[in-house]
């Protein structure tokens, strides 16, 4: 049934009639950029004209109504009278008549109601496709510039009530569009979008294929909340299981936070400088993991974490798309599409406060973070010299970690430490090879500082040998010192400022031909154009004959079977 | 060196099979008996040792001498091993040498 306008509203509404809610006609649609894009309309009563304003969040409606400004009809609930002579309406809502199908088959547009279908039903093949779907993550609009000149691209996330995730992606004038009317947390129906492959590089969610938004493309936000899209698809690994994940792959997870690093300032490789916070996530495998926040989530989520664990709270932290990096045994990272939920509602987050609270907060955990395997696996991996080169340990992706039986045979006297930056960034030492200015103060490139005393840090080149063979191998600071028995310092003032070679003598003489058990990082790394395994010697531990005896008897007892 | 006649690693249970032969085996003191040590062999049975000095009670001894007994050795050589000594390993030792491995040591 068609509507009626209202007679007279215009004269009404000018009048001061703030009340009446007319209906009026649509005559003209202009587009103005103000501080905002806003479209201005000329209404009518049917008798009489006047220019009115629409409100912002009809401007996505009358562009797509654009078509139908015939047929489209306002209600207009509020005026206002600017003083100018142009009279001003604010016009709130657009008021849709159903299709009117006339009987002697004029060519109509196909109004038909949309077909929603699952987002996992989406293909390029698909003919119409309307989906469903609230918006789980709104990316920035990023600018870039390319041989076809300058453009801007801005990309949204959205999950159906099937659990099913598309990213839609629109650029140049259709980001415009879009940018202002896409929030996070609502639920949109979306219509007349190409379907292309998914950039992998950028978009980490499960599906092969993205949505390309165009000038046809229609978003209509769904005023109803419907409860059976959920607010985020989370897929969760346990950290136990990021010891077996890829480098640079995606994952999310979800732990208490233990503690939590104040942000410090990074150069990166670019110049620009960011800011970095790490902090520790533990979960119920009995692991923890670190977690490395980069750039704005150091101030945010960084900063909400570390008020919540000065109250005594150990918050809990659900990460999307964060980023595993095998730098320093395996950890976390944020990427720019990476979303953090503090305390988030979900079930998961159940279990981890009941397991934290009832123990978990105390019972020990294994830090996959750390180079240093725990001590349990000491004697997993046991390897002959022999062995590491005819294995061809160290070539894959992947350091391999062995324990070797072995003595050492010589240690290089000349450089076995170095001068370390002594100063703390958060709260790892910064280490750096410093260099001595001609004033005598040491100066450290990365933290752009002087002073008068620095580190020396163990950095021993030492041939070791079994009877299989003999190899070098690298000792830094902590097993340096297990080795040799007294501190970098002491050594080196030693040897270079008491000049007590005797003393220094017998403290290297004393460390050879002794039996370890060096458990051994080995990696292939490239020189220019060569390739050389580099052993690093994490762990040296004398050999404790009553626990190796046991393991002999163990290995024999194997063999014999 | 003499190699003529090696002497066997032996605990409680091996000893009897080489009466008359030249054995070796460690074991805890227990007490002394003038001129007679009572000791705990490295599998849980008890060695008698004559003609041995006395050593304090709870350290450990290797005896090198005759078996002449089911249970008993005669000394010609006892070396104090201390307080600390992995039984457990010596008595894998013993089992290896008399097994599998007997012609490595004899």
């Amino acid at each position: 049934m068609a509507a009626r306008l209202t007679a007279n509203a215009i004269a009404a509404v000018n009048g001061g009639n703030l009340d009446l809610k007319p209906i009026v006609q649509v005559l003209d649609l202009k587009l103005i950029a103000e501080p905002q894009e806003r479209y201005r309309a000329v209404v009518s009563d049917g008798s009489a004209a006047q220019q009115a304003l629409l409100a912002i969040k009809l401007t996505e409606a009358a562009k797509s109504g654009a078509s139908l400004v015939p047929a489209a009809k306002l209600v207009s609930s509020s005026a206002m009278n600017s003083g100018n002579k142009v009279q001003n309406f604010n016009v709130q809502s657009v008021y849709r008549p159903p299709s009117n199908y006339k009987s002697y088959g004029a060519i109509m547009k196909n109004e038909a109601p949309a077909r929603v279908i699952p987002i996992s039903a989406l293909n390029p093949y698909q003919g119409r496709w309307t989906i469903k779907a609230r918006v789980t993550a709104k990316g920035d609009i990023r600018r870039y510039n390319n041989a076809k000149g300058d453009g801007k691209v801005f990309s949204f996330d959205l999950l159906d009530s099937d659990g099913g995730e598309i990213r839609a992606t629109c650029f140049n004038a259709v980001v415009d569009r879009f940018y202002e009317a896409v929030e996070v947390g609502k639920i949109y129906l979306l219509s007349k979008g190409s379907l292309k492959p998914a950039q992998k590089n950028f978009n980490h969610l499960n599906n092969q294929w993205e949505i390309f938004l165009e000038s046809t493309t229609t978003l209509e936000c769904c005023p109803d909340e419907d409860s059976s899209i959920p607010t985020q698809h989370f897929n969760f690994r346990q950290i136990i299981d990021i010891e077996n994940a890829e480098n640079n792959s995606i994952i999310d997870i979800i732990g208490i936070v233990e503690s939590i690093n104040p942000s410090v300032t990074i150069l990166r490789k670019n110049g620009m400088e960011t800011q970095r916070r790490i902090l520790n996530l533990k979960d119920v495998s009995g692991r923890s993991v670190e977690l490395t926040l980069w750039g704005d989530f150091c101030n945010r989520e960084g900063r909400q974490l570390q008020e919540k664990l000065n109250s005594g709270l150990f918050p809990a932290l659900a990460v999307k798309a964060g980023k595993v990096s095998d730098f320093s045994g395996k950890s976390v990272g944020t990427i720019s599409s990476t979303q953090l939920f503090i305390d988030p509602d979900l079930p998961e987050t159940c279990i981890l406060r009941e397991w934290f609270d009832g123990g978990g907060k105390d019972a020990s955990s294994h830090s996959i973070s750390k180079d240093m395997m725990p001590g349990l696996a000491l004697n997993d991996n046991r390897k002959t010299m022999s062995q590491i080169k005819d294995e061809g340990l160290g070539r894959g992706n992947k350091p391999d970690w062995v324990t070797v039986k072995a003595t050492i045979s010589f240690i290089k006297t000349d450089n076995f430490c170095y001068t370390a930056c002594p100063l703390l960034i958060g709260d790892r030492p910064c280490n750096k090879k410093v260099t001595k200015l001609a004033s005598g103060n040491w100066c450290c490139d990365r933290c752009s500082k002087e002073f008068e005393e620095c580190d020396y840090r163990y950095l021993l080149q030492a041939q070791v040998q079994d009877h299989t063979g003999v190899t070098w191998v690298t000792a830094f600071q902590e097993s340096g010192e297990e080795i040799i028995g007294c501190s970098a310092k002491e050594l080196y003032q030693l040897k270079h400022q008491e000049h007590d070679d005797k003393k220094f003598g017998d403290i290297i003489r004393r460390c050879l031909f002794e039996q370890y058990l060096f458990r051994l990082k080995i990696k292939e790394e490239h020189y220019g154009e060569e390739q050389r395994v580099k052993l690093t010697v994490v762990k040296a531990d004398k050999v404790n004959p009553s626990m190796e005896s046991k393991y002999l008897l163990d290995l024999i007892g194997k063999l014999c079977t | 060196m003499d190699t003529s006649s090696p002497a066997v690693f032996v605990n409680a249970e091996i000893l009897k099979m080489y009466l008359g032969r030249r054995v070796r085996a460690v074991i805890q003191v227990i007490r002394n008996d003038a001129g007679v040590i009572v000791g705990q062999s490295t599998d849980g049975n008890q060695i008698t040792v004559k003609g041995a000095q006395a050593f304090p009670p709870s350290h450990f001894v290797e005896v090198i001498g005759i078996a002449d007994g089911s249970q008993s050795i005669r000394a010609e050589i006892c070396t104090d091993f201390g307080q600390s000594f992995d039984m457990a390993a010596y008595n894998g030792l013993c089992q290896l040498a008399n097994g599998k491995f007997k012609n490595l040591f004899l």
